[in-house]
């Protein structure tokens, strides 16, 4: 636990920070010693003093620092040594979206990101690309305000650290990579396939992927179809269910194509897979898509179930396994997805009732998902994208044989506790996510 | 990767013998090694043996070993720098004398070991008086999964002093000071410090010291009175808590004294000499004093909660579930007994504070972000403990009071209330054992 300090601007002495002694004394801070003031990407050489006349939770800071730094007075701060620095902070940004109208819109719904604004602290900005000023080093937006519990607008300068929910060009990505190195999450979006050949190198992780290959031509489809009865075909970039046909060989050499077309279920037939791979061209619209293995997987009165496994790193920068959420699909469809119309229940209840697991069982399997989850987190991690939070989606088969189907990373959803009825689980997947934007800002968990 | 430990028959002392498997990937191919099991060590002759399977390791039937390692058991192996290390070795200091450990009480342990098939290793229950401290040996029962069934069963031995060993029951000081000595390797879940220690340490926390009762020794006269001053309300707590020592409360309004007995009987005193004749009947021993926290009763219940903190498997501590034990109507501590009620912290926080889930939220974390820096701050002068329950209590401003840290929490409440969560709470502090130690 850290304390949080309240700013009084200094209106008197030029260029300097004043604390408690007692908080010197637990930074290690000496005042004969030379200092740099951090705030966000911003540094400045400053004086250090104490002040038994301040409490521990005071900081005195010059007027003339605050004013060259653009600090937010009405947030609370911590400070922390780094070499011949002290940082105040922290000062994260949360990139929510291209546009400023579509900031506009939703920051407002942000604010339960800040809930636990006590142990956050700092200042917490929202912005988009679109706010950016990449010459200036500034930042249109909304900043936090733990007075009011509002975001109120301004222009900031770049924060220490960026958890960033959208998709970002390789443009932005190469920007981004310059300014925050490593202070920013959620680096860049991974698709379906790329997920396969990073998993699929790992001895450990190999087992557990389906069959998967790149669609080039109808040919593939019949070799796939070869080794196995069904097949799905996806996007490459897809999510939350859209665009999944389900193939199959029909008695003589007929295809049948299942699928969902405005929420209800389709069947077509194909007399050849040239055929279908004229229908696939027109669906895709030219763009890339996997075929892969189709599962026996799991049901419960007719409801196909897969699994969605919630991981959020936390301020010490590990991996946390938060919940397993099962997913029903609608009777008879053929993708599982909550928004396609399924429900949703706790995972262990789930493997209970399907299994017949007692709990131990229940208990041993569902913590062999959790050992492959971390291990596909760490995989993925490994191969360059530096991930803050991950939404595994598990497949279980009929022979209790554990897949992994995907990984979401652009901004899975922690909506997942709420369709379990888990609100408190549902703040706690946010305040981890600010956690860890706060680690990467310089404030990681502190061992003492 | 999981090796099997077997005993071979070979005339000549001290050998292992190493299959394929691994000897392939030694470089260069040694011809001694340092064998070690828990604390003990020996150099040992190290020979290639193409008919062994690949996970299988083996030793001379003649190897000096005061100990055993049963063959079924599932071992790690660690190689480095001319040793062999197999593990993990975990004991669990659970009994004081060998005979209670019986089939009933064993059997409560199964449930520790619901995750050992991802822990792996010499798992053995043992009792203080089953150490040997000159063969550096314990007698106890080891964990192991029958080959067919897999049911858990317990088989006895004699076990090689452990990677580290898991105190699982209150030692008094000269026991614990005797397994500490002898002990070289890692030891969890100590023995806490007196309440007094802890006062101090607390104390002394600039991140604590206004959430931990202030507290001195009352030993001289002005002591309760200066309390009193500053507090209006104390607690006198013995030093040593032992049965038979009791507690008391003491207010002071307007120059007059009330003390209330843990009985619920109250005396009227008028004189700071009065209450110092009276306590030098009442307390026969080393008394502390310490500022009573105005507490919130519920329907005439002194409740408290009780935090339970675990260290993950990644060493960070962690709120596994909060409780909140409600004591009998009227009583002037949340002691509890038979008429005490047992709800989950949340549900309590929303239905005595009548909080929203947001506030519930709130005040969840600051609840456990105060534990976890008390956790981190008794491990910083203590030792090391695999996990610590703590007791709280809110004060009428909603404040956080840390009241009391145990450290052989029990979790049978949840036992009916969320199975899934109870075998992860027992699990844990193994799985943190063994990261502490392998």
């Amino acid at each position: 636990m850290m304390r949080m300090n309240k700013i009084i601007p200094d209106l008197h002495a030029n260029n300097c920070l004043t604390i408690h002694p007692d908080v010197a004394k637990y930074h290690n801070l000496s005042t004969a010693k030379k200092w740099f003031l951090r705030f966000g990407n911003q540094a400045l050489e400053m004086k250090l003093k104490t002040s038994s006349v301040l409490t521990e939770d005071e900081i005195k800071l010059s007027a003339s620092i605050i004013d060259l730094l653009s600090i937010p007075i009405n947030c609370r701060f911590e400070i922390r040594r780094e070499n011949n620095e002290i940082l105040l902070g922290p000062f994260i940004g949360i990139l929510v979206g291209a546009n400023k109208s579509y900031l506009d819109e939703s920051v407002q719904y942000l604010s339960n990101y800040l809930y636990d604004y006590e142990h956050i602290g700092g200042a917490v900005i929202a912005f988009s690309l679109e706010g950016i000023d990449p010459l200036r080093y500034t930042i249109e937006g909304y900043l936090y305000s733990p007075e009011t519990e509002k975001w109120e607008p301004g222009i900031f300068p770049y924060p220490a650290s960026v958890f960033k929910i959208i998709y970002l060009n390789r443009e932005w990505r190469n920007h981004f990579q310059t300014v925050f190195g490593h202070r920013y999450f959620n680096s860049y979006v991974f698709n379906k396939w790329e997920m396969y050949k990073w998993l699929s190198q790992n001895s450990q992780l190999n087992s557990f992927l389906p069959k998967t290959v790149i669609y080039y031509a109808p040919q593939d489809i019949e070799n796939l179809l070869n080794e196995h009865n069904e097949i799905f075909i996806k996007p490459v970039h897809g999510s939350m269910g859209e665009r999944i046909y389900r193939v199959k060989k029909t008695q003589g050499s007929s295809l049948q194509l299942e699928f969902q077309q405005a929420g209800e279920p389709q069947k077509s037939n194909f007399s050849s897979v040239h055929e279908l791979g004229v229908f696939l061209k027109k669906q895709f619209k030219g763009k890339t898509f996997i075929l892969q293995q189709s599962l026996d997987l799991i049901t419960y009165q007719e409801k196909k179930i897969d699994f969605r496994i919630v991981m959020v790193k936390n301020q010490s920068g590990d991996w946390e396994d938060m919940c397993m959420v099962a997913k029903y699909g609608r009777e008879g469809s053929i993708v599982t997805n909550i928004l396609a119309g399924g429900t949703a229940e706790v995972g262990e209840i789930t493997l209970q009732k399907v299994f017949g697991f007692s709990e131990e069982e229940a208990f041993r399997f569902r913590k062999e998902i959790s050992r492959i989850s971390y291990e596909a987190a760490r995989c993925i991690e490994e191969c360059g994208v530096h991930c803050g939070n991950l939404g595994i989606d598990i497949a279980i088969d009929t022979a209790k044989k554990v897949w992994i189907i995907e990984i979401n990373n652009v901004n899975p959803s922690p909506l997942f506790a709420l369709d379990i009825n888990d609100r408190q689980l549902f703040y706690q997947i946010k305040r981890s996510n600010m956690l860890y934007a706060k680690n990467l800002a310089g404030f990681p968990e502190k061992m003492t | 990767m999981i090796y099997y430990f077997k005993e071979l028959s070979e005339n000549r002392k001290n050998l292992l013998f190493l299959p394929l498997s691994i000897w392939e990937n030694m470089n260069p191919k040694p011809q001694w090694l340092t064998l070690q099991a828990g604390e003990w060590m020996a150099r040992v002759e190290v020979e290639l043996r193409e008919d062994l399977p690949e996970n299988t390791v083996g030793v001379s039937t003649i190897a000096e070993f005061p100990f055993n390692l049963p063959e079924q058991i599932p071992f790690e192996m660690k190689i480095q720098e001319g040793k062999l290390r197999i593990g993990p070795i975990m004991g669990i200091l659970a009994f004081h004398e060998t005979h209670e450990m019986t089939a009933e009480a064993l059997e409560k342990y199964t449930r520790y070991l619901a995750g050992y098939s991802s822990i792996n290793g010499l798992i053995y229950i043992c009792s203080a008086k089953g150490i040997n401290h000159s063969l550096k040996t314990i007698e106890g029962y080891c964990f192991n999964l029958e080959e067919k069934t897999s049911k858990p069963v317990w088989m006895f031995g004699k076990f090689p002093f452990p990677d580290v060993l898991y105190c699982h029951l209150e030692q008094s000081e000269d026991e614990y000071n005797q397994t500490l000595s002898v002990m070289r390797g890692k030891i969890l879940n100590a023995n806490l410090s007196s309440k007094w220690l802890l006062s101090k340490l607390f104390q002394s926390s600039i991140h604590l010291r206004g959430h931990w009762p202030y507290t001195e020794l009352l030993n001289n006269d002005h002591k309760l009175d200066d309390m009193l001053n500053k507090f209006g309300s104390v607690y006198l707590k013995p030093l040593v808590a032992e049965k038979g020592k009791l507690l008391f409360k003491v207010d002071k309004k307007e120059g007059s004294y009330r003390i209330h007995d843990y009985f619920g009987d109250e005396k009227s005193l008028n004189s700071t000499m009065e209450v110092n004749d009276y306590l030098k009947g009442a307390l026969h021993d080393t008394y502390l004093v310490q500022q009573a926290v105005p507490v919130v009763k519920y329907e005439e219940r002194c409740f408290n909660f009780k935090v339970h903190m675990q260290k993950t498997s990644r060493s960070h501590w962690k709120c596994a579930y909060i409780t909140a034990h409600f004591g009998e109507t009227g009583g002037i501590s949340a002691n509890f007994n038979r008429t005490g009620i047992v709800l989950n912290g949340r549900d309590a926080l929303r239905q005595v504070f009548q909080m929203d889930e947001r506030e519930v939220f709130k005040k969840e974390q600051e609840i456990i972000e105060l534990c976890c820096t008390a956790c981190k701050t008794l491990e910083h002068s203590k030792g090391s403990y695999a996990e610590l329950s703590i007791d709280i209590i809110l004060d009428e401003n909603l404040s956080v009071w840390l009241m009391d840290i145990n450290h052989h929490p029990d979790h049978q409440s949840l036992f009916y209330s969320d199975r899934q969560l109870y075998l992860n709470v027992l699990a844990t502090p193994l799985e943190y054992a063994k990261l502490s130690a392998w």
